[in-house]
């Protein structure tokens, strides 16, 4: 019983690692590009691996960086830092039954969330796989960003002029996950296609109104909670 | 820049990360029917939508003509073929490469 409980568990694992790993490889570029920057700014790799570990926030820690340097206050890093990352209180409200029940471990793995950790998961996947997904891609924002740390004098500058856009693989990944999601989803809206569109094309609509009136940082919350309102109104 | 300043900024992304994912973790849910309904199924769709609205701004803002027709491959290709995500995520960052290298704004 116990072997084949062990047996399970890997396979659940190997399962999640091989879901996972292509994602882990395409945010790489973004934090390897997150290292050198932040070495440009005069981060010790020591320092950038305990960001990246305790603060593990891509978009996060990209806006930090330079208000640091601008010598902003504490006050104001962290409601930049909340404002942005505010899309996870939903994202978390959304996993709690994926999350183990003992406080540290639950802890642990809520902090381990990420938007293509998120994007990767099922439902109902099992807690060895949402725990090797998270881990797959947390470590490898960890490692890449402390390698970018320790190569940012290797790398050409050339590699970081205006018209390379290191972080396009880790947009595209996510965008794709975001698109299978939405396809496996759609299905889910009882409403007829037309009210379906209809529904989805007003919500993007109000996503662009919002993202154009309220700006990347704050218009989460309020279009998130529109296009759950209009979705549920459609039968999701 | 000083050593305090560093130290701000990782105390400010750790409490972000305490106020955004450890908190709501522990928040005890009592859920209707409806509502467990709207979590499990409008919500998390929601979500997608939202993260596709702003990538595709992100995206299309920086570099307009490479980005739309990297994501209409990757749209095309998600929705209507069985290329998965490695094959689709090739396809669209080389597409894009070669439009930003041929065409730099």
């Amino acid at each position: 019983m116990t072997a084949q409980v062990q047996t399970q568990s890997t396979s659940y694992r190997w399962t999640a690692f091989r879901r996972a790993f292509p994602t882990g490889l395409a945010v790489a570029p973004t934090g390897m590009l997150f290292g050198v920057l932040a070495a440009q700014a005069n981060w010790s790799p020591f320092e950038v691996l305990l960001l990246s570990a305790l603060g593990y926030s891509g978009s996060g820690q990209f806006a930090l960086l330079p208000l640091a340097e601008q010598g902003m206050g504490f006050l104001t890093m962290l409601v930049v830092a909340i404002s942005i990352n505010s899309r996870y209180v939903p994202i978390v409200i959304t996993t709690l039954n994926r999350l183990p029940r003992k406080p540290l471990p639950r802890a642990l793995m809520a902090h381990l969330v990420g938007d293509e950790a998120y994007a990767l998961e099922h439902q109902r996947d099992h807690l060895t796989a949402v725990i090797t997904t998270r881990l797959t891609i947390y470590v490898a924002w960890v490692a890449s960003t402390f390698a970018g740390v320790l190569m940012a004098g290797l790398i050409p500058s050339s590699w970081l002029g205006e018209n390379v856009n290191l972080g396009f693989p880790a947009s595209i990944v996510l965008l794709i996950l975001s698109f299978e999601q939405l396809k496996s989803r759609v299905s889910q809206i009882s409403a007829p296609w037309e009210r379906r569109l209809l529904e989805l094309a007003l919500c993007v609509a109000v996503a662009l109104i919002l993202l154009a009136l309220l700006g990347k940082a704050w218009f989460w919350l309020p279009s998130i909670a529109f296009s759950t309102w209009r979705l549920w109104k459609a039968g999701v | 820049m000083t050593l305090t300043n560093h130290a701000l900024v990782i105390i400010a992304l750790v409490a972000t990360s305490l106020v955004v994912r450890i908190v709501p973790a522990f928040i005890r849910l009592q859920l209707t029917p409806t509502a467990k309904s709207i979590t499990e199924r409008a919500l998390p769709m929601a979500v997608f939508v939202n993260f596709t609205v702003y990538l595709m701004w992100i995206e299309i803002s920086a570099m307009a003509a490479a980005a739309i027709v990297s994501i209409l491959i990757a749209a095309i290709a998600t929705f209507f073929t069985r290329a998965g995500l490695m094959i689709t995520t090739c396809a669209s960052t080389i597409v894009y490469a070669v439009m930003t290298t041929a065409w730099p704004t």
